[in-house]
């Protein structure tokens, strides 16, 4: 019966990914709970999970006794971080999976194309001016730095409109952007202390330190109305896939879709960025990893890269806080020595989906 | 130029004191009071570095765009100053040699010396094994720049927050105080690879119209790539564990350079490292007149739009058409 047989094959289709998304949930579930037992007080990896369960359960313990304390710290000071990370790694994976579909350019990210560092600049210049549209709140900053993260967004929209040029050619764009905020960045920075310099230094590189619950709704809520909005327009990410012209002969706006869909990235990196700092090339390593997995489907890719993107940022946050123990490295080196060499693989390796000249 | 920019910034001293205190020393007879050593001991030094260093960042620009066949090529593009300002902060903040028994400066200019060679080896490496365009190769130089930095930056949290400041304003490229002592070791590699490069003008000339032809005239063009980019690094390691990584000097002057002089080696060195010069002077004037800028963001501010605008003139540029022409013929790669 060959209907049965095409049945089959799509079911293994589907197994094979649903496989590797439900791998990297377990590896994202296991990561969660060792990233909570990092820094002082010993608590064991299954009381981790116990802690939070019952806190979720609504215990309460009085103040000051062990059990208050293992609550405190689990709660309190170490799962926001890994919340973060979960928030953020998956935010910018999806990102630069969408990035990549919609220009058709395997090196797409937000850190490549300039958005983070727009997005970095914008929050420092209203942090450093006190000049935000709505007051010096958390809002004010992210604001700014959306209104800035779009300057490369349309640049790049811009160009690719008008000027017929290669994916490396764009690339190249904004990687130079970058250079243009960081030089714009200093320019505001230089004239601070010593002490102010340097927090502002590894902010530029990027890190997860210090967050606290509260700063966690705007991010959270943002990126999970962005993640879901993708994993709906996933089909049609398939389509933009096959290049401009056929995605116009199956009955889609290209050019309107392409600028909608990056004003809502626009926004999901500027609700990240403006806590985290710039933390590059997530959005580059986790769907490169997730579709030499389980191939181009963008159906399933996103949620690979969600769930991959999640882990990646958590282990490697993890590492960056065990390296050199009582002190921690910021997330966004690490990140940039996985990235690096994977973005030199990407440029000349000699074929794959969308090749890059 | 070099008599006005002392003249520049804060203190006010008028050109012609400038002049004054400078045939002084000359003569033999310092007068020695304040204005004497914000101009000979500090403006001048700083100035003469400029003057230095904008030179070897011009003539390293014009080898290495006719080297690489690549107008977009430069020593911060291509990474070769990443590399070597990895090998300064490694020497200075965590005093490690490469090169095992060299102190100070020696182990310095090392050990920026050896990893500024590490981009261009991997950049000529690739476009041997694989063709490449002008934008892929400097990707690349990029990718290799993102590893270096992140090593950088990660050294740099191992130094204390004064010294993180200083390192970081250092990282932007910093010409700020000069000494008369550093001159020497700056000068010297610069005159000597520069003389070494001229010596090889027409050979890199041959070599820009393609491997091929080269191969006919009886030039090597492998060889010549490795000892000019040799020449580059030498030059850009001496410059660098000075002045921390400048940018886009070596990017902008060639073209300025090449609109006055053509493209000929023997005439477009001297005169890329001149416009070089004079660029990364008056912009040392303008970060000190600003208020004591590294130099490094005013160069970027002004290099990334000329960047810019450069690959998206890409395909009407003269240049380019010439270097398209010579890749065509050359299909048929030797190697």
């Amino acid at each position: 019966m060959p209907e049965q047989d095409f049945a089959d094959g799509y079911l293994r289709y589907v197994r094979h990914k649903m496989v590797f998304i439900l791998a990297a949930l377990a590896v994202l579930i296991v990561a969660a709970g060792v990233s909570c037992l990092v820094d002082g007080r010993p608590i064991g990896v299954l009381d981790v999970y116990r802690i939070i369960w019952d806190h979720i359960a609504g215990a309460r313990y009085e103040y000051a006794t062990p059990e208050y304390w293992d609550d405190f710290v689990v709660c309190q000071m170490r799962l926001p971080r890994t919340v973060l990370a979960i928030v953020a790694g998956s935010s910018l994976a999806v990102c630069g999976t969408v990035m990549q579909s919609i220009m058709s350019n395997p090196l797409a990210d937000p850190y490549t194309t300039g958005m983070s560092s727009g997005a970095c600049l914008g929050a420092i210049i209203a942090i450093a001016m006190g000049f935000a549209f709505t007051g010096p709140s958390v809002y004010g900053i992210m604001g700014m730095s959306f209104l800035v993260a779009l300057i490369p967004a349309f640049i790049v929209i811009l160009v690719s409109r008008l000027i017929s040029t290669s994916p490396a050619t764009l690339i190249l764009m904004g990687t130079i952007m970058s250079y243009l905020f960081g030089a714009i960045n200093t320019l505001i920075l230089v004239h601070q202390e010593g002490e102010t310099l340097s927090a502002a230094y590894l902010w530029t590189i990027g890190s997860l330190d210090n967050v606290i619950w509260s700063d966690l709704w705007v991010p959270g809520i943002v990126s999970i109305l962005g993640c879901s909005a993708m994993l709906a327009m996933s089909g049609k990410l398939n389509v933009m896939m096959m290049g401009d012209d056929q995605a116009r002969s199956m009955g889609l706006d290209v050019d309107n879709f392409r600028t909608v869909l990056l004003l809502v990235l626009s926004v999901m990196v500027a609700s990240i960025i403006s806590f985290t700092g710039i933390l590059g090339f997530v959005g580059l390593v986790a769907p490169h990893i997730v579709r030499m997995a389980i191939g181009s489907d963008n159906r399933f890719v996103i949620p690979a890269s969600i769930a991959f993107g999640s882990a990646l940022l958590l282990v490697t946050d993890t590492i960056a806080r065990l390296v050199v123990f009582p002190y921690e490295i910021p997330v966004g080196i690490i990140l940039m020595f996985i990235g690096g060499p994977l973005f030199l693989y990407v440029i000349i390796r000699k074929k794959g989906y969308g090749g890059i000249y | 130029m070099l008599v006005v920019s002392p003249a520049l910034g804060a203190y006010s001293v008028s050109p012609g004191e400038v002049l004054d205190i400078i045939i002084s020393h000359l003569t033999g007879n310092p007068p020695g009071d304040r204005t004497d050593f914000v101009v000979w001991d500090v403006r001048l030094t700083s100035s003469i570095m400029a003057v230095i260093t904008g030179f070897a960042l011009g003539v390293c620009g014009s080898v290495m765009q006719a080297v690489m066949r690549n107008p977009l090529a430069d020593p911060y593009t291509m990474g070769v100053s990443s590399g070597a300002s990895l090998g300064a902060v490694l020497s200075l903040v965590m005093g490690i040699s490469i090169i095992p028994g060299l102190m100070g400066d020696a182990s310095v200019i090392a050990n920026a010396f050896l990893l500024s060679l590490v981009p261009m080896a991997v950049i000529l490496f690739l476009s041997i094994a694989r063709k490449m365009t002008d934008t892929m190769m400097i990707l690349c130089g990029i990718g290799v720049m993102y590893f270096f930095s992140a090593s950088t930056s990660l050294l740099m949290l191992a130094a204390d927050p004064t010294q993180m400041s200083a390192v970081y304003s250092w990282n932007l490229g910093n010409i700020g105080i000069g000494y008369w002592d550093n001159l020497p070791t700056m000068l010297v590699p610069t005159a000597a690879c520069t003389a070494l490069l001229m010596v090889f003008s027409s050979r890199i000339d041959v070599l820009t119209s393609g491997d091929n032809l080269s191969h006919t005239v009886g030039v090597d063009p492998f060889r010549v790539r490795i000892l000019s980019s040799l020449g580059v690094s030498v030059m850009i390691a001496s410059i660098v564990s000075f002045t921390g990584t400048i940018g886009f000097i070596g990017l902008i002057s060639p073209h300025m350079a090449r609109a006055f002089v053509g493209s000929k080696q023997v005439y477009l060195i001297p005169a890329s490292g001149l416009v070089g010069a004079v660029m990364l002077l008056a912009a040392n004037n303008a970060a000190r007149m600003l208020g004591s800028l590294p130099v490094g963001v005013i160069t970027t501010l002004v290099g990334c739009p000329i960047f810019f605008a450069l690959l998206i003139r890409q395909r009407r540029s003269q240049w380019i058409r010439c270097h398209e022409l010579a890749r065509k013929s050359s299909t048929i790669n030797i190697y």
